[in-house]
C-alpha cells in the first residue's frame, strides 16, 4: 500500500526533536476527538517582524503513525526557519493533503512532507497528518504572530 | 436464533484462538467465546488502532477502530484506541482466517519484532 512509506514509519518510530523544552512563548494542546490522537506543541520565536524565526518547536505526540510522523516532519522542516517560510510550508502541506491526490507536493518546500502525498487519498486520515501542523500555527498565533498576514508579524507586533 | 448464536460463537472462538497464537495481540475482555458476544476488541502493542484498521481495510477486512464511544473505558483499560471485529450470521470461518492473515501484515509493515 502506498500510504505507509518507510519514511513515515521511520519518523513515527523516532520522532525528530520530540519532547517538551524551554524556553517557549506559547504552548497548545490539540486533540482529535474522533480517534483520540493528542499533541502538545510549544513554540519559541526569536526576532521581530520579517526577521522573526522559529527558534524551537518541541512537542509530545500520542497517536497513530501518521500523526506522530507528520509532527516529526514539522519539527524537522520548520525549526530554525523564518516564521514566514514556516507558514508557507504549512500552506503547501495543507494544500497537498487536501488535494485528494491531485497535488504531489513540492519537496523543495515541504521536504519529507512529500511522503504524506498518499494520505490525501484517505479522507479520514488527512486530519491525522494535519494535527501537529494546526497546533503549531495555533501556537504561533498565541505567541503573537499574525498567521493570517502575508507578511508575518513579530510576537511583539500586535 | 439459537443457530445464529451458535454460528457467531464458533466464529468468535476461531478468532480468539487465532489471536491467542499471536502474543503481540492483546484481547480486551474474556478469552472464552462463551462469555462474550460476537464482538472482539484488541490492541497490537506499539501500533495505533487506526494504523491496524488501515492495513486490514487495504486487504478487504472491515473492522471498526477507535474508542467506540467508550473513551473512559479505554482509558481504564490502558488502551488509547482498539481495533474491533464483529461477526454476524453472514460471516464465515474463512473470513476469520482472512482477518488473521491480514493482521499478520501489521508487524511486518511496522517492523515489530514478534515472537510467535
Amino acid at each position: 500500500m502506498d500510504l505507509y512509506q518507510q519514511i513515515i514509519i521511520d519518523h513515527s518510530k523516532s520522532p525528530h526533536g520530540a519532547g517538551l523544552r524551554e524556553p517557549f512563548d506559547a504552548e497548545v494542546h490539540h486533540v482529535n476527538p474522533t480517534c483520540g490522537d493528542e499533541v502538545t506543541v510549544r513554540v519559541h520565536v526569536e526576532g521581530v517582524g520579517v526577521d522573526a524565526r522559529v527558534a524551537d518547536i518541541s512537542y509530545a505526540a500520542q497517536g497513530c503513525s501518521i500523526s506522530v510522523a507528520s509532527t516529526s516532519v514539522l519539527a524537522e522542516e520548520v525549526t530554525g526557519r523564518p516564521v514566514q517560510e514556516a507558514l508557507e510550508t504549512y500552506a503547501a502541506m495543507k494544500a497537498m493533503l487536501t488535494s485528494k491526490g491531485q497535488d504531489p507536493g513540492d519537496e523543495e518546500v515541504i521536504g519529507d512532507g512529500v511522503a504524506f502525498a498518499g494520505v490525501a487519498k484517505y479522507p479520514a486520515r488527512v486530519k491525522c497528518a494535519l494535527l501537529g501542523w494546526a497546533a503549531f500555527t495555533d501556537a504561533l498565533a498565541r505567541a503573537g504572530v499574525d498567521i493570517t498576514a502575508g507578511q508575518a508579524d513579530s510576537k511583539d507586533g500586535r | 436464533m439459537p443457530r445464529v448464536h451458535a454460528h457467531e460463537q464458533a466464529l468468535t472462538a476461531r478468532l480468539l484462538d487465532g489471536l491467542a497464537q499471536r502474543p503481540w495481540v492483546r484481547v480486551l475482555g474474556p478469552l472464552d467465546a462463551a462469555e462474550r458476544g460476537s464482538v472482539v476488541s484488541f490492541v497490537v502493542d506499539g501500533v495505533h488502532a487506526h494504523d491496524v484498521g488501515q492495513i486490514l481495510d487495504d486487504l478487504g477486512v472491515e473492522v471498526r477502530v477507535g474508542h467506540h464511544c467508550a473513551w473512559p473505558l479505554h482509558r481504564a483499560l490502558g488502551a488509547a484506541a482498539t481495533t474491533r471485529a464483529s461477526f454476524a450470521a453472514y460471516n464465515t470461518a474463512g473470513e476469520v482466517d482472512v482477518l488473521l492473515d491480514a493482521l499478520d501484515r501489521v508487524p511486518v509493515i511496522f517492523g515489530l519484532e514478534v515472537h510467535a
